[in-house]
């Protein structure tokens, strides 16, 4: 599974991105990326989360998950995230800052 | 009976009766203790009413009432700073802009420290401040900037006069309002003036890990900070330079470096405390003048006719102005 993370705005405007590849992840990394996935059913989900207000300073994200032939992106205004998607968000914005270090 | 303590009790009577309430709120939920606060909470109008929730590290507002208006300072520093950064703001519009809160209408200064985990901003979210804790390898908490609670209280204003639409060259000016703002709260409190003030936006936010003076700079856009891991600053500082991107909203955080260097141009040539001139017209122009979809041109255009019925066509004051935006290419 290949997975493609951004997150841009917010106050400071400096945007975080990371790319990953199951297969180059560790067993434990692999594993827990497949289940923070499964358990939004990603594939399953809207294209877009998109706020009716205007939430000012606040960020954006955008996530592409490919598997088994499976392509999808998902965008998101942050106060339009739905709940379940925060330990994705959380582990993939780990992730990133670990990449920019 | 708790409600009455709270309004009319000696200061000791009062914290009891608060933190009881603050009890009944984390019981009942978050609409009904919002509703009951806000009934206590008000007092005449003209006076400062503060109060500071704590998310607790997870996403929801506003979280638990730690702090409010009059209550002893918390153990927390965050929490102190979230308050004592709402009041220095409450001061600059009051006093020297006669605004009574966000809304001209007294309304109540909530602010919501501890949001999320590693939180790395802040936002307005249309009733209130929140304040993220860093993520303490890059960026420190977000309350330790003045300038930033500051520029997060004048979104709510801009919110409530001009109501900038957030994008593109529009959101850029309401970004920069809230900079503009920010920094004469920073200026305010240290009692500098217009010469003497570094027009940083940010200062201290970054850890000592990063290669930057703050997020921004007004007098120089595209300096603040050059970082191997967080890149350059990339704000412009004059229209040739204008960023054209559709992140960040068309690069509202990004392009507002144009106006801010004209505020600093306009500033620096009047001289003086910034918000005694320069702040009074951009102040007028947001609360008379600027429409949802004002642009540069529009807004520089608006404060010259502000600089002119405030201190006289062809004045010093109207001449800085139109220099002012002249510097950064918006020929008026």
């Amino acid at each position: 599974m290949k997975v493609c993370f951004k997150r841009t705005g917010g106050l400071a405007a400096i945007s975080l991105s990371v790319t990953l590849d199951t297969v180059g992840l560790s067993e434990a990394d692999s594993k827990r990326l497949h289940k923070l996935i499964d358990a939004i059913s990603f594939f399953d989900q809207p294209q877009s989360f998109t706020s009716t207000m205007q939430e000012v300073d606040r960020f954006q994200y955008e996530i592409m998950a490919e598997a088994e032939g499976r392509v999808k992106t998902i965008k998101m205004d942050e106060s339009a995230v739905p709940d379940l998607f925060r330990p994705l968000l959380d582990y993939l914005t780990e992730l990133a800052r670990v990449k920019k270090k | 009976m708790l409600k009455e303590i709270a309004r009319q009790g000696n200061a000791k009577q009062q914290q009891c009766a608060w933190e009881s309430l603050t009890m009944s709120e984390q019981i009942r939920g978050q609409r009904l203790a919002l509703t009951m606060i806000s009934s206590i909470g008000s007092t005449a109008t003209g006076t400062r009413r503060r109060t500071v929730y704590d998310a607790g590290n997870v996403y929801n507002l506003p979280g638990r009432l730690v702090r409010s208006e009059g209550s002893p300072k918390s153990r927390d520093r965050t929490v102190n700073e979230a308050y004592a950064g709402a009041g220095i703001t409450y001061d600059l519009f009051k006093k020297v802009f006669a605004r009574n809160s966000i809304d001209d209408r007294g309304m109540r200064l909530d602010s919501t420290v501890h949001y999320g985990k590693d939180y790395d901003n802040a936002f307005w979210n249309g009733q209130q401040m929140v304040y993220g804790d860093g993520d303490g390898e890059l960026f420190n908490r977000f309350t330790i900037a003045i300038d930033v609670i500051a520029h997060e209280l004048t979104h709510g204003v801009t919110q409530y006069e001009a109501g900038l639409e957030y994008q593109d060259q529009a959101g850029a000016m309401n970004e920069s309002l809230s900079d503009v703002f920010g920094s004469l709260v920073k200026q305010y409190r240290r009692g500098q003036e217009a010469k003497d003030a570094n027009w940083l936006i940010g200062e201290r936010l970054f850890t000592k890990n990063v290669n930057g003076k703050g997020l921004r700079s007004m007098k120089e856009p595209g300096t603040a900070y050059d970082d191997p891991v967080l890149g350059r600053d990339p704000q412009p500082g004059h229209m040739k330079d204008y960023v054209k991107t559709r992140e960040d909203n068309g690069g509202v955080h990004i392009n507002s470096g144009i106006p801010n260097r004209a505020f600093y141009e306009t500033a620096v040539r009047l001289g003086g405390h910034a918000w005694d001139k320069a702040g009074q017209i951009w102040y007028v122009a947001l609360r008379d003048k600027l429409r949802p979809r004002s642009n540069f041109e529009d807004t520089a255009g608006l404060m010259m006719a502000v600089a002119g019925e405030l201190y006289g066509a062809g004045s010093l004051e109207q001449k800085a102005v139109k220099d002012g935006w002249a510097e950064v290419g918006l020929k008026i």
